[in-house]
């Protein structure tokens, strides 16, 4: 009877101190891998940015060949930096179109647009598509387009937040392990899918006016003004003949005429210039004055429903154009006046587009991502890292001799936010049954609904208030600039678009 | 038969008793200095534990900061402003809803500041305040800008970056720690009111003006006197 109950007491005292010894193990496991976790996470978002840098220092050593019409080049994968017995991997994320680098020429600038051009863009495509972009018309303007989904009205309205997503940024916007689960949607380049909205529309399409090597154009404007005052621009105009210099001349006197790239080329041609004449004054001159001008589209890479959303040109002229570019000869990439000679447009036509159509790109969208991968065989058998990535949305502006950030976006929470909007919009559906789930469901939901980011995802409290889509409106109305009105960037490093920016009526040689 | 039963009764001499009262005395005496040292080891781990913690978030918070700060948003307003003991950045990232900002939304807002009563810092993300848990006597923030070292910036009336951002902080440790500090043959050179910091650190601030790296470091040396360059110091 006494070695029973002593037999007892002390099985009960290994067994409490077995279970007070798992539970401190768990514990320092559990501190360790948070740890871990933290430490990864910093060491993938300083590699993204070296990504970053080295992104922008490989486009800007193509710069030349992009201010001449080119496209960017090279691997996606940028840098490998050993971490361990793995290493971490900083790759460049495919686009839409299956490449790295995106141009942001190619797309229609949100400060252009309106109700026709939407019916262009959503041609095809999904209609919270569509109410996304008249959000975006509703509040101009807009620093980025990245965001649109927050500027959607869904609050009330009951929008499919998935479903704005997707149609957003597509499923190539994803992240890791979703835009793998989603690669069939990446670089199909739109054969059949309508292309998300961020790869029709951007908030970066204001024109560097810079020629294609990189100097300021002409500001033909000040230009005459000077040379009429005596000043220094007298040598700039040398590069014109006399028949062009009237021609210049006499559109920058009239103040009754609207100065833009379409009126010297109606100048121009009025005086018998040839189109390729054409093209290389519209290279190195300009009626606007500053660093930049109106947002224009890259006819070469702009997508079908771009290219018709750009007023003058419409549906079956930008059918023509995505067919003809593919065939064009290397003088004629120089410009745009083979919209003329390849009897795309007419002359009245094309002289009413051409202030708003390039063919080349300055700015640049990339996604840099890093993630840690396996060194070898040997190494992927080891105890897997907490899954992982880090990425930034970027846009390199390549005008400038140094590469100018223009906008970088940490995006590394994007699936994170979008486990949230999915778990909320599951349980505003259960709180149409119930007044406000239950801990325990809301815990249930979590689980079931985002398995893959359970480890790292915010979970709702009971008092937590699902997100509101309900920014303030502003007003809807711009204006149209006026000819002489200095159009300005939009970028991370650039605080006010109608601020000031030097002028560029300096003699070019 | 009794001389056996009275050996047996004897006990322990007073030479036994003795050496094993000493033995006793000093397996006690070990055992009270192990249990005395195992406190102030977990004290102190548990204190360095916290700072570590601390200082690791607040620097998160400040690369995350600069690395992806704007120079001013028409919705938030300056990108990078702040002063001695407080700072704010609104920079360009994924918002996940919690902060009072939309979900999804393009700009976030983050606040640092130092109570100097409570002795605290604060991390506010939106609507979110998180207080470190590790006492602080003193944070000290300088900001980098083309002119020199600046005690306050502001990126909207600037209109443009800073070089980078220097933060460096001074643990509440009690006096102890302070007189150890001041013992400290490389603290010696020091005033005593400047002791040098625990942590400090230097970031450079994305897109801000470009800058010699060995220039920073030579700014850093003449602004922080005999305290090293830019690197951490725990």
């Amino acid at each position: 009877m006494r070695r029973g109950f002593v037999l007892i007491a002390v099985l009960v005292v290994i067994a409490a101190a077995i279970f007070v010894a798992t539970g401190a193990i768990f514990a320092a496991r559990a501190a360790s891998v948070s740890a871990r976790a933290a430490d990864l996470e910093r060491r993938l978002r300083d590699a993204a940015l070296d990504g970053v840098a080295l992104a922008a220092d490989r486009l800007a050593a193509q710069r030349l060949a992009l201010l001449q019409g080119g496209a960017p080049d090279g691997e996606e994968l940028l840098t490998a930096v050993p971490d361990g017995p793995r290493q971490i991997e900083v790759r460049l994320v495919p686009q839409w179109d299956g490449r790295p680098f995106a141009s942001e020429s190619a797309k229609l600038d949100a400060s252009v647009l309106d109700h026709a051009a939407i019916d262009a863009l959503v041609d095809g495509a999904a209609d919270v598509s569509r109410e996304l972009l008249e959000s975006v018309l509703a509040r101009r303007p807009v620093d980025s387009v990245d965001a649109l989904v927050a500027l959607a009205d869904g609050g009330d309205a009951g929008i499919d937040t998935e479903a704005a997503l997707e149609a957003a940024l597509g499923p190539a916007r994803l992240l890791g392990d979703e835009r793998d689960e989603n690669d069939e949607g990446a670089g199909a380049a739109g054969a059949s899918l309508a292309p998300p909205l961020i790869a029709l529309m951007t908030a970066h399409g204001a024109e560097p006016l810079v020629d294609d090597l990189g100097v300021s154009r002409l500001d033909l404007v000040d230009a005459f003004n000077e040379s009429a005052a005596g000043g220094a621009a007298e040598a700039s105009l040398e590069l014109f003949d006399d028949a062009e210099r009237e021609a210049l001349q006499a559109l920058v006197k009239d103040r009754n005429r609207r100065k833009d790239d379409g009126a010297i080329v109606t100048a121009l041609v009025g005086r018998g210039v040839g189109l390729g004449r054409v093209d290389e004054i519209l290279n190195e001159c300009t009626t606007e004055p500053g660093s930049h001008g109106i947002p224009r589209v890259d006819i070469v890479r702009a997508d079908v429903r771009v290219l018709a959303a750009i007023e003058g040109i419409g549906t079956d002229a930008a059918a023509r154009i995505v067919d003809l570019r593919d065939t064009l000869e290397d003088e004629e990439r120089r410009g745009t006046s083979w919209l003329v000679s390849r009897r795309v447009l007419s002359l009245e036509d094309y002289a009413a587009v051409a202030g708003r159509i390039t063919h080349r790109s300055a700015l640049w969208r990339f996604r840099v991502e890093s993630r840690i991968v396996a060194a070898d065989e040997r190494s992927a058998a080891l105890e897997p890292e907490p899954a992982s990535v880090y990425a930034f949305d970027c846009i390199v502006d390549v005008s400038r001799a140094e590469p100018r950030i223009a906008y970088l976006r940490d995006v590394a929470l994007l699936p994170t936010a979008r486990a949230i909007a999915r778990l909320m919009r599951q349980a505003s559906g259960e709180g149409e049954r119930a007044s406000a789930p239950t801990e325990a469901e809301t815990s249930a939901l979590t689980e079931e609904a985002v398995p893959e980011v359970a480890d790292t995802m915010f979970r709702p409290t009971p008092g937590f208030r699902a997100p509101r889509f309900d920014l303030p409106t502003v007003d809807a109305t711009i204006a149209a600039p006026p000819s002489r009105e200095r159009t300005a960037p939009i970028g991370r490093d650039i605080a006010a678009p109608t601020s000031s920016l030097p002028s560029s009526s300096s003699p070019r040689r | 038969m009794n001389a056996c039963r009275a050996h047996r009764r004897r006990g322990f001499s007073l030479l036994e008793a003795m050496v094993g009262v000493a033995i006793a005395v000093a397996l006690l005496s070990a055992l009270a200095l192990f249990t005395t040292n195992l406190g102030d080891t977990r004290a102190r781990l548990a204190r360095l534990s916290r700072e570590i913690e601390c200082t690791e978030a607040l620097f998160t918070a400040l690369e995350r900061g600069c690395a992806t700060a704007v120079v001013a948003s028409p919705s938030l307003g300056s990108g990078v402003s702040g002063d001695a003991t407080t700072l704010r950045f609104v920079r360009a990232a994924v918002g996940l809803g919690n902060d009072g900002r939309p979900a999804f939304s393009g700009e976030s807002e983050v606040s640092i500041a130092f109570d100097t009563s409570g002795r605290r810092i604060s991390i506010v993300r939106g609507t979110l305040a998180d207080t470190l848990s590790a006492p602080v006597r003193r944070m000290r923030i300088r900001y980098l800008a083309e002119r020199g070292w600046e005690d306050s910036f502001d990126s909207g009336a600037e209109q443009s970056f800073p070089v980078g951002i220097e933060v460096a902080l001074w643990f509440d440790r009690g006096e102890a720690i302070d007189d150890a500090v001041r013992d400290d043959p490389d603290a010696d050179a020091l005033p005593l009111s400047e002791p040098p910091p625990d942590r400090r650190r230097f970031f450079r601030c994305t897109g801000g003006p470009k800058a010699d790296p060995l220039a920073i470091r030579s700014i850093l040396d003449e602004g922080d006197g005999a305290v090293s360059g830019g690197e951490d110091r725990r």
